[in-house]
């Protein structure tokens, strides 16, 4: 996990406890409590013995439902979330773990984000869009929840959810998780100008120092065309995508992604989604690129860790009024 | 919620459980209906295969059969009932609703309110039969629906029957205690709340105020049981034993009815033992109750008629539990001029043969013990035959038999006496009750079956009062000693066991400790109405409780049942502690109690040099738990930890002064 969400580190981690497990019937236990009056009131109008049980008795299945339904989720633990910063726009996928310490399975639980204050129908709507999720005794559970991220900067997960209607389905427990883990979101790529090249030298092309020279130069990922032995094998184990080796001198071009390049753009937003824009681009092409943005910059480089860096300056970049 | 189709398995197990919640209901359906819900089920689950398609807007034709299907149901149900909704129509018209429910279940909330309703077919069994085998499978029924609940509810990798039903099954069991609460303690409100179907309590069989010439013979077929008796003392015998029921005075020919007169009991005089007894008596939809022949004390809420039959305000729709007070020898006297005229009337235009026989009799003597004595002979010369089926009587009843079929049962010979004696000018009336009863030696209580019930005259002599006189008696001697059963070999039900002196007694033994089973289950589970929640609560010393206190009551019963349940349940979940940390714990928790803390990375060795070193008073009882502990923990046994337990038990430090 890269350094950028080191700041959603550990939060301190929360149990659940008969105080924060709420509990109320769904529209099934409603139904269920209808029947129920109905089989009641026809056991007092028939003097019916048996009918008198069965009302009884499954007055007593609510309760113990209610009991087992409980169960369901006291004691859960949420140990925090973490999310890989992901760019405005799309959805944030929060990694949340929750610890089981109990003998017994937690089944059927349903996890969401829940800010507060919302109406009645976004609610509804929050609810179906939980994740389900079932925790086996004495694990350790990774549950994502997705969240959609609108603008850059530090988004929070906020409030979580957590719902059963285990084993019944005629009632609800539910409980809040709060904690402070946090995504950063980069701005949205956007932009169609190309990219601004150092102009350093007349052709406008500025090749590296030490041309020619086989100096190791970093990764670039594989794109179509790229030789076989350019492949970095070592690496494909520890990233995701297929990288390949790149040498200084192997086309490797310089760019300057300046604040002034984009001074044709009305406002800072689409700036910084253009900026955003060609960093991802001179990164893909394997370009040494440097960030320079008033008040703050980012000087040449390439590699993944150099272009976090630059997403991240750009993420949390506080444009001058 | 969930919007994906159902599966099969799921629609297979929701259609299992409601034919099993059906099934003891089926045999009283139509045919057809009981086909067509098969066929409903069948199809619904080859539908959740894919195999077949189901009836939706698609499949136009398929709809249109359902649509059939369900005009079939109702025009059955409607035909069968002729639009009357009862019981019966109520309860076929719920399975019909099910059927086609079941068909069209589609989503989550279908499948809910499907399984609901099986708890509530559950219910609807109950008018038929409270019986315990009954309650025993309803009681499985319930735990297949649940289990059903449990299914829907659980995720698909986690779905193993077994561990749904063990679920289900632990749930309603924890639900019992509960359910046994609320039995005893919830307010009991005497119905019914509102007019009842006609068809509610059929088939409940009894004396009834009326009797025609053939009623009882069809109780006689019956081995239903009546009341039950338990005596406080001694017991009479058995010939001795007639059980007094409604007293009829009135005949049009062919059905004898009650007579209405004073309220108050004719005067009596009675000597002799006297017996203490509690009836349980048999609900049966009227106002009779039994009594041993002459009922001397009686509870206020038990009426009594001027001919000492018992009743009750209301018809007896639970089953009740008196206590009375009984004399077989007494003298009852006294005759109003209507009574003596309503005891003497023969019907007009009916009966001539029997008038002028009586008329006869009484030209010939005037004595009226001789009077009785000849009719009694006359049955008896006149080859009389006490018979279970005897033949109809489409013309006069009592001419026909006393001088055509000479075959009857109780009620012919008791109407045919009383004609006789009213011919030869002696008041007489039919009393109608039980005579005999069986010993349950399980239990010990006498049971009376309605296939005891009996008809005996009764006539009224100068100087002694009404008499009862037997005709049966004397035709089958056996009937009045034996009872029923055994006078009867022809057609009697359940004595074909009997015959075998071992294998009956055992099969009597059985059958005992069967009924004393199904007494407790009747006194305690089906008995258990307003009054005896009243009675229970006055023994346990709560006088006058109202309904503000019993909710008060079960509210709280409830409440420490549930928690002592949650408790239960939170330690089964706690994982054991090991015996050897908690010894140890408690030590180290003593040491901190006077300021010795153990490190969290502390090895014990460490911990009790540390402790040695500013105490070393307590050195050495320290030094050897620790070294006990470590025996334990690391060495190859031999050690028990009981030994370090009590060394800890022993083990208290007190701060240095």
């Amino acid at each position: 996990m890269s350094a950028v969400t080191a700041r959603a580190a550990r939060p301190a981690q929360q149990r659940l406890d008969r105080r924060q497990v709420y509990i109320f019937p769904t529209a099934a236990g409603v139904t269920f409590g209808f029947m129920l009056g109905v089989i009641l009131i026809g056991a007092i109008n028939y003097d019916n013995a048996l009918g008198y049980l069965l009302a009884f008795l499954l007055f007593g299945l609510v309760l113990v439902a209610m009991l087992h339904t409980y169960r369901n989720l006291n004691g859960l633990i949420y140990r925090g979330a973490r999310a890989l910063p992901v760019h405005a726009g799309s959805d944030a996928l929060f990694e949340c773990q929750f610890e089981n310490s109990s003998p017994l399975a937690r089944l059927a639980l349903r996890l969401g984000p829940w800010p507060r204050g919302m109406d009645k129908l976004t609610r509804r709507f929050m609810q179906s869009t939980h994740t389900a999720m079932d925790i086996a005794p004495g694990i350790v559970a990774n549950v994502g929840v997705p969240r959609l991220t609108e603008k850059r900067g530090w988004t929070t997960l906020g409030r979580l959810r957590v719902e059963s209607v285990y084993p019944l389905g005629i009632l609800r427990a539910w409980a809040y998780f709060d904690g402070d883990s946090q995504c950063l979101v980069y701005p949205a790529p956007r932009g169609h100008l190309p990219l601004p090249f150092a102009p350093a030298t007349a052709s406008g092309l500025t090749q590296l120092h030490g041309v020619g020279s086989d100096e190791f130069a970093g990764l670039r990922p594989y794109t179509p065309g790229d030789p076989v032995r350019a492949i970095a094998w070592k690496t494909l184990a520890r990233e995701r995508e297929v990288m390949v080796k790149r040498f200084h001198g192997q086309g490797a071009l310089r760019v300057l992604l300046s604040w002034s390049a984009v001074a044709s753009l009305a406002g800072a937003e689409p700036r910084l989604s253009q900026l955003c824009q060609w960093v991802l681009e001179a990164h893909g092409a394997g370009h040494s690129y440097a960030l320079e943005l008033p008040g703050v910059s980012v000087g040449f480089g390439h590699g993944r860790e150099h272009r976090d860096e630059c997403l991240r300056v750009l993420a949390l970049y506080e444009a001058p009024p | 919620m969930n919007p994906t189709p159902l599966s099969a398995r799921e629609v297979l197990w929701v259609a299992v459980v409601l034919l099993l919640a059906l099934l003891p209901h089926m045999p009283r359906f139509p045919l057809i209906l009981d086909a067509g819900f098969v066929l409903a089920c069948g199809w619904r689950y080859l539908g959740a295969q894919g195999v077949l398609p189901l009836p939706d807007r698609e499949h136009r034709l398929l709809w249109l059969l359902k649509q059939l299907l369900a005009i079939t149901a109702f025009v059955t149900i409607y035909i069968a009932f002729r639009g009357k909704l009862g019981r019966d129509a109520g309860v076929e018209l719920l399975a019909a609703l099910l059927g086609l429910k079941l068909l069209e279940m589609r989503s989550p909330r279908d499948y809910y309110v499907v399984t609901l309703l099986c708890y509530f077919l559950v219910v609807t069994n109950f008018f038929y039969a409270q019986t315990i085998p009954t309650a025993l499978y309803m009681l499985g029924v319930v735990i297949a629906a649940t289990a059903v609940l449990i299914q829907y509810n659980t995720p698909p990798a986690y779905r193993q029957p077994r561990a749904m039903l063990r679920l289900s099954a632990l749930m309603t069991a924890q639900s019992i205690p509960l359910m046994l609460l609320a039995f005893v303690l919830f307010p009991r409100i005497p119905g019914p709340l509102w007019g009842m179907p006609q068809d509610a309590f059929d088939a409940v069989t009894g004396l009834s105020d009326s009797m025609t010439v053939g009623d009882i013979t069809r109780l006689g077929m019956s081995n239903e049981i009546a009341f039950r008796v338990q005596f406080h003392g001694p017991e009479p015998r058995a010939r001795a034993r007639y059980w007094r029921g409604p007293v009829l005075w009135h005949s049009d020919g062919r059905a004898w009815q009650v007579g209405a007169f004073a309220d108050h009991p004719a005067p009596l005089e009675h000597h002799g033992q006297r017996y203490l007894y509690t009836v349980t008596m048999e609900p049966h939809r009227k106002h009779w109750l039994l009594g041993l022949d002459v009922v001397t004390a009686k509870p206020r809420d038990v009426m009594q008629t001027a001919d000492y039959a018992l009743k009750t305000r209301q018809p007896l729709r639970t089953r009740m539990r008196y206590d009375l007070e009984s004399a077989i020898e007494y003298r009852m006297t006294g005759l109003s001029d209507a009574e003596r005229r309503a005891a003497l009337e023969i019907p007009r235009g009916h009966h001539p043969r029997a008038r002028e026989l009586g008329a006869q009799w009484r030209a010939e003597t005037r004595q009226e013990d001789a009077i009785i004595a000849r009719a009694l002979d006359f049955y008896r010369a006149g080859k009389f035959v006490y018979s279970l089926t005897p033949p109809t009587l489409p013309g006069d009843t009592v001419d026909d038999f006393l001088f055509t079929t000479h075959e009857g049962f109780c009620e012919h010979f008791a109407s045919s006496f009383v004609m006789l004696m009213r011919a030869a000018g002696i008041p007489a009336r039919v009393v109608t009750g039980y005579q005999g009863g069986e010993y349950n030696e399980v239990g010990e209580y006498m049971v009376v079956r309605q296939r005891d019930a009996h008809a005996w005259a009764e006539v009224y002599l100068d100087g002694r009062g009404w008499a009862r006189v037997d005709p049966t008696a004397t035709v089958a001697p056996n009937r009045v000693s034996l009872g029923f059963a055994d006078a009867n070999p022809r057609g009697a039900p359940g004595t074909g066991f009997a015959r075998d002196a071992l294998s009956g007694r055992v099969w009597t033994r059985l059958r005992d400790s069967f009924d004393a089973i199904t007494y407790g289950w009747n006194q305690w589970v089906l008995g258990y109405t307003t009054a005896q929640q009243r009675n229970l609560f006055e023994e346990l010393g709560f006088e006058d409780l109202d309904y503000g206190s019993l909710v008060i009551a079960l509210t709280l019963a409830l409440a420490l049942t549930t928690g002592a349940l949650a408790w239960l349940m939170w330690r089964a979940t706690r994982r054991p502690r090991d015996p050897l940390s908690a010894a140890y714990g408690t030590f180290c928790a003593r040491l901190a109690r006077i300021g010795f803390t153990r490190g969290a990375s502390e090895a014990p060795l460490a911990f009790a040099e540390r402790v040695c070193r500013l105490r070393g008073d307590l050195a050495d009882e320290v030094r050897a738990i620790t070294r006990l502990y470590g025996l334990l923990r690391y060495g190859r046994g031999g050690v028990d930890v009981k030994v370090l337990r009590r060394k800890v038990a022993n083990f208290r430090p007190k701060r240095q002064v």
